[in-house]
């Protein structure tokens, strides 16, 4: 089974569900971390010493969004930007929320819900 | 509907023109007289003035600088401009720098003055009249972008868990697993997903439908909100006490929306380990308003919340299994302003929540 180390946060709590059992049964990862709001998965990262892999970020959450995530994600000091690669996942299909994802420079890529398993390996390799 | 008096601003700097004007015209307008611009300032500021009229020549400022100095913070005020001379470099300057709406040439007849002023009034209450619809269109609009963003989040976003889900049960099914035991989270999403749908058709039948004022039974009201909710958590213990003297009139179908958000947010919004969950209502109603009171002792809302709980598409975090729509409260605050009413919310962090109503009586007037 592959090592990466996979973060999820998402306010939904059937798709952090499904997106961990997804990225299990797919053999992406069998190590997978969640959290259901920004404020304690941004606690996590400053207070762990080992980086995610890879962070499945939901865009629509209450109080702190996607976006809120992002802008205090680059504050802090301790990260190396370059170990995690972050998709945001969304059912929006809101025009401006999916381009200011994609042009976001810590977002590798926008992933729409509900979570292709074939789209995120491809991304990946 | 009475039509309003007309209240007009004169300015002069002759008293004698002052007095001859409030002498013709003082039964058919409110009439206020000044010689000083200063005070002139003053009344704008504090009397809705409807029309001014100013002289052209005056000794500390002209009648087109007065309008153009007042254009900016009184925009509604209708503007004729007095002057003995009919100087073209005045009219130029009247038309571009004042935005004079009428030029009245000395010595005015009293019947076509009065007929000036007469439709600069209706030009005033047009200029009303559309600012107030354009306000009303701007904030339809506003709801508008916000519905549609939130649509395409809040009714997309039970669907995707729920396709999701599917496509996992599939997995399952192929590596001999169990499909069903998904059932129960597609349950819930579509849940979800009806109680947004509900929400909505709420909101848009407030919205719409006419007022429709009929005698208001408290007692009866309440019993059947939460007959109709105590069964989504058994555990919360309701104390009631509702005292009504005299008959109140008000729209029924909103009261009952205001109730059955309220209450059900009280019941929804418990502490997960709360061993005596208590919803509180009570009424205190006559024949001139009541006042309503609902109180939890639940999660609470924090103090930095408060103030933007009752704005559409509003959610806060909650280790709650039943998150809001962020609709519920919005449909109060829509529902009170249609019948008059008021409310106030006073909450502790972690202790509960009290929401305070005062009803108007609607009856007759």
């Amino acid at each position: 089974m592959n090592s990466l180390q996979i973060m999820l946060v998402d306010d939904n709590e059937i798709d952090l569900f499904l997106h961990e059992k997804l990225i299990r049964l797919s053999g992406i990862s069998d190590s997978v971390i969640s959290f259901t709001t920004a404020r304690e998965a941004l606690s996590y990262l400053e207070k762990n010493n080992t980086q995610p892999d890879i962070i499945l970020l939901d865009i629509q959450m209450p109080e702190m969004d996607g976006f809120d995530f992002l802008k205090a994600y680059e504050q802090i000091t301790n990260l190396n930007f370059d170990i995690t690669q972050i998709f945001m996942v969304s059912s929006s299909l809101d025009f401006s929320d999916i381009s200011k994802a994609k042009a976001n420079p810590l977002v590798t890529e926008f992933i729409k819900k509900p979570l292709n398993v074939k789209e995120l390996k491809s991304h990946l390799s | 509907m009475n039509k309003e008096r007309v209240r007009v601003l004169y300015i002069d700097d002759e008293e004698n023109n002052l007095k001859a004007f409030k002498a013709s015209f003082r039964r058919d307008f409110e009439i206020y007289t000044v010689t000083d611009p200063n005070e002139a300032y003053r009344i704008l500021d504090e009397i809705d003035i409807h029309v001014a009229l100013a002289d052209q020549r005056m000794p500390r400022v002209s009648g087109v600088d007065f309008f153009e100095k007042i254009q900016e913070k009184h925009p509604d005020v209708v503007s004729i401009l007095i002057t003995a001379y009919t100087n073209s470099q005045t009219i130029i300057d009247a038309v571009n720098k004042g935005k004079i709406n009428q030029y009245v040439v000395k010595p005015w007849d009293p019947t076509s003055l009065k007929n000036i002023i007469d439709s600069s009034y209706d030009v005033h209450s047009a200029r009303k009249e559309l600012k107030f619809k354009n306000d009303e269109l701007s904030k339809t609009n506003d709801e508008l972008n916000r519905f549609v963003y939130s649509a395409s989040h809040d009714l997309r976003a039970p669907l995707m868990s729920i396709l999701g889900l599917v496509e996992l049960s599939r997995l399952e099914k192929n590596s001999g697993g169990d499909p069903y035991v998904y059932l129960d989270m597609i349950e819930r999403s579509v849940t979800k997903l009806d109680s947004f749908i509900q929400n909505i058709i709420e909101y848009y039948q407030n919205a719409r439908a006419e007022s429709n004022y009929e005698s208001i039974h408290f007692s009866y009201l309440v019993n059947e909100v939460v007959e109709t909710l105590k069964n989504t958590d058994p555990n919360v213990k309701f104390n009631i006490d509702i005292q009504q003297e005299g008959e109140m009139f008000s729209d029924e179908f909103r009261i009952h929306v205001i109730l059955n958000n309220l209450v059900s947010n009280a019941i929804k919004y418990q502490k997960n380990d709360n061993a005596n969950p208590e919803v509180t209502i009570s009424v205190k109603a006559d024949s001139d308003k009541a006042h309503i009171l609902i109180r939890d002792n639940g999660v609470g809302i924090l103090q930095e919340h408060l103030e933007s709980i009752f704005k559409m598409f509003f959610r806060t975090k909650t280790d709650n299994r039943a998150p809001g729509t962020g609709i519920g409260l919005y449909i109060v605050k829509e529902a009170l302003s249609k019948i008059d009413g008021e409310i106030k919310v006073n909450s502790v962090f972690g202790e509960g929540t009290t929401f305070e109503l005062n009803l108007p009586n609607l009856n007759k007037s």
